[in-house]
């Protein structure tokens, strides 16, 4: 290593072919000047060696104990199964109102109220003019119609009256019609023990035969909701922690 | 300087004899094994981030938070070199800290002769060659704490932790050719500092 040169590469370039760089490796020119110079030659072994003590270095007892594995945040069973989850509680306390409300109304407690208030809302006029018979009488169709809870619950709104209609002793006049206000009488005569009827209102004749209770829709809806809460329940159980 | 690793005094953590099948199992959502393989690399992310960031509670603070990110992306592991993989996360991990301190290293290179001496152990088969190489270990790392922070970082990932020049420039977001200049840059300035030790790289 007696050669001398007058202009040495630039150490970054003798840094990369110490570091084995493929560029500096493959420059023919720059390894013949470092094996036959005395100042580049050195620096490159030099360089080596920096490489393979760096290499070496060993690893590092941390100064502190460390977590290994990150916590497990505690999980919220209230917000845990996502928002299918949660709507499932308001559903079921929904549907177990709405149930209960419909048992209740529909047995016929309400009943007598409700009949009250749609018939002097039904015929004002006729109430009036018979005085309390008419409550009498939609008050005998709330009796009925508790003997004949629960399937009162879904034809609730049909008439009494109309319903009376479909028995055999009035099955001669149709089921659509009521008898004349003349024939009052005489009907109420052949039910023994009926108190005298007064004349129908007009107005009822205008109501459906057979129709939807109200009260049955509520508890058609309010089972639904609580079937519906249960399925969402079990398929969507809460995360464990 | 923190201490060698006790169990392996001067050497690199090996890979775990199963480690394929521990990492799948990590993978898969095994805590236990998750935690086995944070406990046998813990030391190696914590040299990286030590040299890294040349703080101890900085490098703790950095190694904690690659475990995380690693046991947040460890689903994602694609097979490879498992050590290679959390290695660039704790680098990651240590960069950003690095990046947010925007600090350099205040300490001077220590005296050989102050502390006490990190000798390995009586039963070791060369204690004279094992007490000059943790001198070495010991000046190279001073000596590492003395390049700015760019040709720190390149420098320890790449000649260290042996990562190519491209995973170096993707941990540090760097351009390639500003990465192979700041490693051989940073390789000429441990040199110089080094010159006067040279005595240690021969024995």
């Amino acid at each position: 290593m007696t050669m001398q040169h007058q202009i040495h590469p630039d150490d970054e370039r003798l840094a990369a072919l110490a570091g084995g760089d493929a560029d500096a490796t493959a420059d023919a020119g720059l390894r013949a000047h470092v094996s036959a110079c005395d100042r580049c030659g050195p620096m490159v072994s030099d360089l080596q060696e920096l490489r393979s003590a760096l290499a070496e270095l060993p690893d590092l007892v941390p100064s502190r104990r460390l977590q290994l594995v990150p916590p497990v945040p505690p999980v919220d069973p209230r917000t845990s199964g996502g928002w299918l989850r949660r709507l499932a509680a308001p559903l079921l306390a929904t549907g177990v109102v709405m149930v209960a409300a419909a048992t209740v109304g529909g047995s016929g407690v309400f009943t007598g109220i409700g009949s009250l208030a749609g018939g002097a809302a039904a015929a004002p006029s006729a109430a009036s003019s018979a005085g309390s018979g008419g409550g009498e009488d939609l008050a005998g169709g709330s009796e009925r119609d508790r003997l004949d809870f629960p399937l009162n619950l879904f034809f609730k709104l049909a008439p009494a009256r109309v319903r009376d209609a479909q028995s055999p002793e009035l099955s001669g006049a149709g089921s659509s019609q009521l008898p004349a206000p003349t024939d009052t009488g005489t009907k109420a005569s052949e039910a023994p023990g009926a108190p005298q009827q007064p004349s129908p209102a007009p107005v009822i004749d205008e109501e459906p035969v057979v129709a939807v209770s109200g009260w049955g829709v509520v508890l058609l809806l309010g089972a639904v909701f609580v079937v519906a809460a249960g399925v969402i329940l079990i398929t969507q159980p809460g995360r464990g922690p | 300087m923190p201490p060698t690793d006790p169990s392996s005094p001067g050497t690199r953590t090996p890979p775990l004899s199963d480690e394929a099948a521990v990492v799948a199992r990590a993978a898969a959502g095994d805590r236990t094994a998750f935690a086995q393989l944070m406990e046998h690399y813990q030391s190696a992310c914590y040299g990286l981030a030590w040299r890294l960031l040349g703080d101890a509670d900085q490098a703790a603070d950095a190694t904690q938070d690659a475990f995380i990110h690693a046991y947040d992306a460890i689903s994602r592991f694609r097979g490879g070199i498992f050590r290679a993989w959390l290695l660039r996360i704790t680098a990651n991990a240590s960069y950003d800290i690095l990046r947010r301190a925007q600090r350099r290293p205040t300490t001077t290179l220590p005296d050989p002769e102050e502390g006490a001496a990190e000798l390995p152990d009586a039963g070791a088969p060369n204690p004279v060659l094992e007490a000059s190489r943790s001198e070495l270990y010991r000046h190279l790392d001073a000596a590492l704490r003395l390049l700015p922070d760019d040709q720190r970082t390149a420098v320890v990932l790449c000649d260290v932790y042996g990562m190519d020049y491209g995973e170096v420039a993707e941990a540090t977001a760097s351009a390639l050719g500003t990465v192979k200049s700041r490693i051989h840059r940073g390789r000429l300035r441990l040199r110089e500092l080094l010159a006067e030790h040279r005595e240690l790289f021969e024995r």
